[in-house]
């Protein structure tokens, strides 16, 4: 049975950008791994071995678009709802290499 | 000889492999119908997608989709009917939706070949595959004191990448691989290849492992090497720490470096980036990619001309000898060029024309072929020219360094400066006539043996005819004109 | 004259068409009914003005001659939707003042069928739940008790329906979010076949399994709506070309010589009221089957691990750069967490860290792929099924509307709430249930057959 400890939550935290406070990680690796062993028990059964991973129930092909320039020039409405600009421009807090 | 490195203990040898992101050449980006186009106003060629706004879907590029086809064509790989989008995620400022769509299962392209040529022969590079994925948009650091500025024009673009197999045994084989790669999409159209826009750009695998050893050693990826020079150099500085380390009883780390091209190293990138799990899995909002036969098959029969099938054309249409040949099509402004400029003249001379004189004006002025100041039909009409007679050799050397300098067609050059060979004979005995009477003593002196002086008395005539008297006519003229002496 | 908010949605284009009344009367009778009824907390936007001036252009229109299939009709919008001009949530505090600068697709259709806005419903943040407790924007009241929860996540939409402050609503369903709170606000709803309803503009939550739908009072309010939100939309790569019918005028009352299949496993806690729904649908004409469907008991498991691992990434994009509210940080990594603790409620973050590890390296071979395969052995339980039958029949959710503090400490984890409901989203098939709590699932495209079979079953006391 595979138990999932509070190191393990921080990591997944940081991969998902999510801060989860130190005493909330402890209830979430313990609550966490009694799912993790329902999971595991409900996915034995031998007929897994038999299909194949349902993705989507859509079954119709991709549609494809044609090679045409339909939308752009809307920086305006693009950047109406943006926090923090600089004209035309989206601005982040200095971001190092 | 092969490349090696020398350790102190033992001989080295380089293995590398170069993963290449190719920006597709389309009018509108691959999920989005936001234009392509290099250098709009910031954000303004961005869809609600392309800047991630809730709600947004994606819908694939037709385009993006026989390019890429196209492609895996040209790299003699399998195009696979069947094929998958999956969503590579991280957090990074320019990349809006967090993810990246991609395809890693199941790419659209598989198990291809390019023929290099080197030192030592040809050699076969193999491509693991060819995937269809999302280019991110552009930061810029350099604008504002604390803060990162982002422009999501180029987010959506569609992109190939493409990923050789680790059979790169030297530096010179990787720059050889490259220049390959970007004459097949820019034969093909399905890339400009323009390294310095970043339309191409390349990430390097370099493992080294000594001679004769079997399996691999962990690799380290250097990202971000943007020029044929720059490949070369990161693998060479990159392949000789590894050897340092080894030789030095440390181990080599799997990681993501940086090439720093000023201070000449590469450098480990923030360890996060290789800690990172990427959480592949297939996108649900793209249905799977099912291609016909038919439809590949379509794309296969319109296909243009590629360097090896030009090549081989060349050689046959116009005799040209595998090297020349190889030479012309290396690039495809050089092999457009030349099929400008052969038209209805002496291919060989043509050829020669274009490797030697008109490569060595274009180094020295650092211009490419397609910015030469001769048009090709100009230096066709320049070699029909020398081949009618109509001027000289040496008076055809005079002509192109004016057609370089101003750009103006042979014929009005030649009619402008009166180069025009004379052909005349009348004309020319007279000239030669001229210079016998000038020089009686001489010509006592060939009448009494002194056959060298024949030699002298055509550069007399060559010399007052300013060279436009073919010589060997002059030759001919003056043996029957010291014959009428006697 | 009488309360015209008291009229379906089917008798109000009725009263439209005979010029009994105009649509901004009507507007402006649920405009009353919604400030009456504002303690209930259904809206999260009203958009009074709004409604108005689109009832005053459909009077126009009417007048000249010009008659949408809804025309003059003032509705609801689940704050999923994303609608142009008019602020959308999703009730995350993370996208509270985010205006959409576009209209999603089937809204967009709406209107284009003369529908009126009333305003944007409440929900569980991001649809996770089936509470409507989550909201950042408060708990929505039950109409019919107003210590209770709504159901969800389209609570607001189920309770606005209940207690007439719209003549109908749409929902999204993504594991039973529309016939939750259907049944326990005693509507209707119903959502189409995966792929009917296009996806274009609605907030994503998990995208294999969203479906846009509907909430009315009566089965035939849900067929006015739903035939027209349905249809193909380019935007959408997963959306059906298939040729959508006049689905409320297919519900002829005829079930006779129907075969009705009861899934086994759908009955292992049933209603008061059920043996006599059978008996009332023998009554009809219809052949009841007893049917099998073994993987039923794993949906529950499969729509965690799934949506849990889709959630995670479709809302990645909520990191304070381009709209939303922002917390400021040092870094970027800084201002993405401080932004993301700030703007996820803690049922979202546990659902993306969850989430986050089915679709790592270490959860997606071990549980994610074989998640996907118990769906498709779940899928083929409906397959093999419909062999035998033409629809299924069941209580959608067999269980008594949970108090709001029962539901704060979860209530909804209880092994009824949502079993019966599951299935048929994984499988992406198209469902409803009436305001008595029965629901029908069909075949994948058949919504009329679903609708006919609601129709009548809606009559079962």
């Amino acid at each position: 049975m595979i138990k999932i400890d509070k190191e393990t939550i921080k990591e997944m935290a940081v991969w998902a950008q999510v801060r989860v406070p130190e005493e909330e990680a402890e209830v979430m690796a313990k609550e966490f791994t009694e799912t993790l062993a329902w999971i595991g028990e409900r996915l034995k059964d031998p007929d897994l071995q038999k299909v194949s991973p349902m993705v989507s129930p859509f079954d119709e092909p991709i549609p494809l678009r044609r090679d045409e320039v339909i939308e752009g020039n809307q920086s305006q409405e693009i950047l109406s709802n943006a926090p923090d600009t600089i004209p035309d421009f989206f601005c982040v807090p200095k971001m190092v290499e | 000889m092969s490349y090696r490195i020398q350790g102190e203990t033992t001989e080295w040898e380089l293995v590398c492999g170069l993963e290449i992101h190719c920006q597709i050449i389309s009018q509108s980006k691959v999920f989005s119908g936001a234009s392509t186009k290099f250098g709009g106003e910031p954000n303004n060629q961005a869809s609600f997608l392309d800047a991630g706004f809730p709600g947004q879907l994606p819908v694939l590029n037709e385009k993006c989709v026989e390019q890429c086809i196209k492609t895996g064509i040209g790299l003699n790989a399998k195009i696979n009917k069947y094929s998958v989008f999956d969503r590579k995620n991280y957090f990074y400022g320019d990349l809006p939706t967090g993810y990246q769509i991609t395809q890693l299962f199941h790419p659209i392209v598989s198990e291809g070949y390019i023929e290099v040529e080197t030192e030592e022969g040809s050699r076969t590079i193999g491509i693991e595959r060819l995937h269809l994925e999302q280019d991110a948009g552009k930061s810029i650091h350099d604008m504002h004191p604390s803060k990162t500025m982002l422009d999501f024009n180029r987010a959506g673009v569609g992109l190939m990448e493409i990923v050789s197999r680790p059979d790169i045994r030297s530096p010179e084989e990787a720059g050889e691989y490259l220049r390959k790669l970007r004459s097949i999409v820019r034969y093909l159209e399905t890339c400009d290849g323009n390294m310095d826009e970043g339309s191409m750009r390349c990430d390097v695998n370099v493992s080294v492992r000594p001679i004769g050893e079997g399996g691999y050693r962990p690799k380290v990826e250097v990202k971000n090497v943007n020029s044929v020079k720059f490949v070369m150099h990161a693998i060479e500085i990159e392949a000789h720490r590894q050897v340092d380390l080894y030789e030095s009883g440390n181990k080599v780390l799997q990681e993501t470096r940086l090439f720093d091209p000023i201070n000449q190293e590469t450098r480990p990138m923030r360890s996060k980036e290789n800690a990172l799990d990427y959480r592949y899995f297939p996108d649900p909002d793209l249905p799977p990619l099912i291609l016909t036969d038919d439809y590949i098959e379509n794309i296969r029969q319109n296909l243009p001309e590629l360097p090896e099938q030009k090549k081989a054309r060349f050689m046959k249409d116009f005799g040209l000898s595998a090297y020349d040949a190889g030479i012309l099509v290396s690039d495809k402004e050089t092999a457009l060029y030349f099929e400008d400029a052969v038209q209805g003249q002496d291919a060989k001379k043509v050829a020669n024309w274009i490797m030697g004189d008109l490569f060595a004006a274009l180094n020295k002025t650092c211009l490419s072929i397609s910015q030469s100041p001769i048009k090709a039909k100009d230096l066709g009409a320049l070699v029909g020219m020398i081949t009618s007679g109509t001027i000289s050799g040496k008076i055809a050397k005079e002509v192109f360094e004016i057609m370089l300098e101003t750009g103006k067609s042979p014929s009005v050059i030649v009619e402008e400066k009166g180069l025009k060979q004379v052909t005349d004979s009348t004309a020319i005995e007279g000239i030669i006539e001229k210079v016998l009477q000038e020089n009686t003593d001489k010509v006592k002196e060939i009448k009494a043996g002194k056959e060298k002086l024949k030699g002298w008395f055509v550069g007399q005539i060559m010399k007052v005819s300013q060279g436009k008297i073919n010589p060997v006519l002059a030759n001919q003229l003056l043996e029957k004109k010291l014959s009428e002496k006697e | 004259m009488t309360d015209i908010t008291e009229l379906t949605l089917s008798e109000t284009l009725n009263g439209l068409g005979s010029k009994e009344f105009s649509s901004v009367e009507v507007t402006s009778a649920y405009i009353k009914k919604m400030e009456e009824k504002r303690h209930l907390n259904a809206f999260i936007t009203e958009t009074p003005e709004k409604a108005l001036e689109m009832a005053k252009a459909s009077d126009t229109r009417r007048s000249k001659g010009h008659v949408g299939k809804l025309e003059g009709l003032p509705i609801a919008i689940k704050d999923m939707f994303c609608t142009k001009g008019i602020k959308t949530t999703a009730a995350s505090r993370i996208l509270s003042n985010f205006i959409p600068p576009f209209e999603s697709t089937t809204t967009q259709k709406l209107w284009d069928a003369g529908a009126v806005c009333l305003g944007k419903t409440n929900t569980d943040e991001f649809a996770m739940g089936s509470s409507t407790i989550t909201s950042y924007f408060g708990v929505t009241k039950n109409p019919h008790n107003e210590n209770c929860v709504p159901g969800g996540s389209s609570g607001g939409s189920a309770a606005a329906v209940a207690a007439h402050m719209c003549a109908g609503a749409t929902g999204t369903e993504t594991g039973g979010s529309i016939r939750h709170p259907a049944s326990f606000c005693q509507v209707s709803g119903f959502k189409p076949t995966y792929g009917r309803c296009s996806r274009y503009g609605v907030i994503a939550y998990a995208s294999s399994l969203d479906e846009p739908g509907v909430l009315g009072r009566t089965i035939k309010d849900c067929a006015h709506m739903i035939e027209v939100m349905m249809g193909y939309d380019p935007k959408d790569s997963t959306s059906s070309r298939k040729e959508v019918p006049e689905l409320h005028k297919m519900l002829d009352k005829n079930i006779k010589g129907m075969k009705i299949g009861i899934p086994r496993e759908y009955t292992e806690l049933v209603p008061s009221n059920w043996e006599s729904a059978l008996t009332f649908l023998k009554e009809r004409g219809a052949v009841i089957v007893d049917i099998e469907m073994p993987h039923t008991e794993e949906a529950g498991m499969v729509y965690y691990v799934i949506s849990q691992g889709e959630a995670t990434t479709n809302l990645a994009r909520y990191d304070g750069v381009r709209y939303g509210e922002r917390a400021p940080g040092e870094t970027l990594e800084e201002m993405y967490m401080n932004t993301r603790m700030l703007g996820f409620g803690q049922e979202v973050r546990n659902r993306i860290i969850l989430g986050t590890f089915f679709t790592s390296a270490k959860g997606y071979y071990d549980y994610f792929v074989p998640a996907q395969k118990m769906r498709s052995l779940i899928k083929q339980d409906f397959d093999k099924a419909f062999e035998k039958v033409d629809v299924l029949f069941s209580p959608s959710v067999p269980i008594r509307p949970f108090t709001i503090e029962e539901a704060k400490h979860g209530a909804a984890k209880g092994r009824f709430n949502d079993t019966y409901l599951m299935p048929s989203c994984l499988a992406g098939l198209p469902a409803g249930c009436a305001h008595n709590g029965l629901q029908v699932i069909g075949r994948q495209w058949d919504e009329a057959t679903v609708l006919k079979v609601l129709d009548v079953v809606e009559e079962i006391k």
